[in-house]
């Protein structure tokens, strides 16, 4: 049985003037436990809102959702998310408490969910940041602090919306080199949203390219078997990046034609 | 050689360091300082050589009274009885207004059953509650203190919904998909994520405490600066009028002032611009 299943999931929201508009159709995934799979689409394609119904925070308006077996209800401890901006941490926390904040909330005594804190700290590289407030971060800083507050609770699947999408190109390279050596120790699930085919690429042990929306579904779903760590300069790297650009740019054009009609 | 020149020298450099940090702050104070005096001259000026009155003490004249009253112990006595008036009226105001607020903007019911009070009552100005607070709690303590409640409560109800309002989403998301529950949502995001906002009102009604105590001590009161100002009119003590006056500028300042200290020494935080 797989970790996560979506079968014909739709989500239609109601516009200003009452009319429901379709942000997802017929979107059907089944995922198996340790997998990185990248969700790659145009904006409006309806990604977000994909990972939105697997994180709980919004219900599908039709078709069936399991996690673990299990229809999903809710938020849940098992799913960590991390976000795109940097408005989800607590600007009244400092780094440590901000990572230590899922431990609080089920009353680990304060020195033991220290000790937690510090390690994931170290784990996503701010060994010596933890007593600074968001506000004293970098962006990638507080990428990391979100990545490592997430990995604190010990979710068996960790939700990425974008996570790197407003970081410099420099920054998002080391990120993402970073994320995928902490995939390969924590052995997590991990479902990353992104718009980057390249990104998709060097992280992905599989991408699902999106149809252009509104009411975006899966158009294909590739696996990357790529072995060991991943280089730009390697010829699977580059057969793979021009199928999926071609997909991408032919979504993108059918989107521009559509709005233009 | 090289090595003890640099010895010897650095404590040398710590002091001029320290000179120098010294000589800054004073710097970026001397401004302000400036500024304080061309206020002070201008009246002088304007007192002594424009209006040249006895409608218009110059501030020294001013000076002398305010020590004349200090020593008789009225002016102290005065402001001690306003004082004490907006302190307890701003302190029980902001403790019944944040949790109704923070219930306001939390739950769309409440908000729908607490609103018409709130948007209601708010624009009638405390000034014109004076009359009625008379009327009901007579011109004692009760009455001032229930009009200062009255004034600070709204802002500060208004400002906390609205900053409960302003949350990001994801805020409580994160909470959320870590695990927690909704009076956890409560007390550990919402609540602490409003506190700018909350503050940003009591300092608003901090300033409208100062208008309320005076009007109404205008206009039903034994004692407090707004006495002062009404007995100043009554026999012509032109500098009583002034001393108070002045009180007042002195006072609001320092209670802004202190304010801000106290936000940026306890709360800097939770991230508030002031």
């Amino acid at each position: 049985m797989s970790l996560i299943s979506l079968a014909g999931i739709a989500k239609s929201f109601k516009s200003r003037g009452g009319r429901p508009w379709m942000a997802v159709t017929d979107f059907t995934l089944s995922l198996d436990e340790g997998e990185f799979y990248c969700l790659l689409g145009p904006s409006g394609c309806g990604k977000s809102t994909v990972l939105s119904m697997l994180a709980g925070f919004t219900p599908p308006t039709a078709g069936r959702m399991e996690v673990f077996g299990k229809p999903v209800t809710g938020a849940s401890r098992d799913r960590g998310v991390v976000f795109q901006g940097d408005d989800s941490l607590y600007p009244w926390l400092t780094a440590l408490e901000n990572v230590a904040f899922g431990l609080r909330l089920r009353g680990m005594a304060k020195r033991e969910r220290r000790v937690r804190a510090m390690q994931m700290l170290e784990m996503v590289g701010l060994a010596g940041q933890e007593g600074k407030h968001p506000t004293e971060l970098s962006g990638g800083m507080k990428q990391r602090v979100q990545i490592a507050r997430a990995l604190a609770n010990e979710p068996r699947i960790l939700l990425m919306d974008e996570p790197f999408g407003a970081l410099d190109a420099q920054t998002r390279g080391v990120m993402q080199v970073e994320l995928r050596r902490i995939w390969e120790r924590m052995g997590v699930t991990v479902v990353f949203i992104t718009h980057d085919i390249d990104e998709a690429i060097i992280l992905g042990t599989r991408v699902g390219v999106m149809t252009a929306g509104p009411g975006g579904t899966l158009r294909a779903d590739i696996p990357i078997d790529i072995p060991g760590e991943r280089t730009r300069l390697d010829p699977r790297y580059n057969t793979l990046y021009d199928r999926i650009h071609g997909m991408v740019r032919d979504e993108v054009e059918r989107a521009r034609l559509r709005s233009a009609a | 050689m090289s090595g003890r020149t640099i010895a010897a020298a650095q404590p040398a450099g710590r002091a001029v360091r320290a000179m120098a940090g010294l000589g800054r702050s004073v710097l970026g104070f001397l401004p302000y300082i400036v500024g304080f005096c061309s206020l002070f001259l201008a009246w002088h000026v304007v007192a002594v050589y424009v209006v040249a009155s006895v409608l218009f003490p110059p501030p020294t004249a001013v000076l002398l009274r305010a020590i004349a009253l200090w020593q008789d112990g009225t002016l102290q006595e005065n402001i001690g009885v306003s004082l004490r008036r907006i302190v307890i009226g701003f302190v029980a105001g902001s403790v019944l207004g944040i949790p109704v607020g923070l219930v306001i903007g939390s739950f769309p019911l409440a908000r729908k059953l607490l609103e018409p009070w709130t948007e209601f009552l708010r624009f009638i100005p405390s000034v014109a509650m004076i009359t009625v607070a008379v009327i009901w709690f007579g011109i004692g303590e009760t009455s001032k203190i229930f009009l200062i409640i009255y004034t600070t409560i709204f802002i500060v109800i208004l400002n906390t919904a609205a900053g409960v309002a302003a949350i990001a989403p994801n805020k409580i998301r994160a909470a959320q998909a870590l695990g927690a529950t909704a009076p956890q949502i409560f007390f550990l995001v919402a609540f602490p994520a409003t506190v700018p906002f909350i503050l940003t009102g009591m300092r608003i009604a901090m300033a409208n405490s100062f208008t309320t105590i005076v009007a109404a001590e205008l206009v039903a009161a034994n004692e407090g600066l707004g006495v002062m100002l009404w007995q100043g009119r009554m026999y012509m003590q032109i500098d009583d009028i002034f001393v108070a006056l002045v009180s007042l500028c002195i006072l609001g300042f320092a209670a802004d002032r202190l304010f801000r200290l106290g936000v940026a020494r306890f709360a800097g935080r939770y991230d508030v611009t002031p």
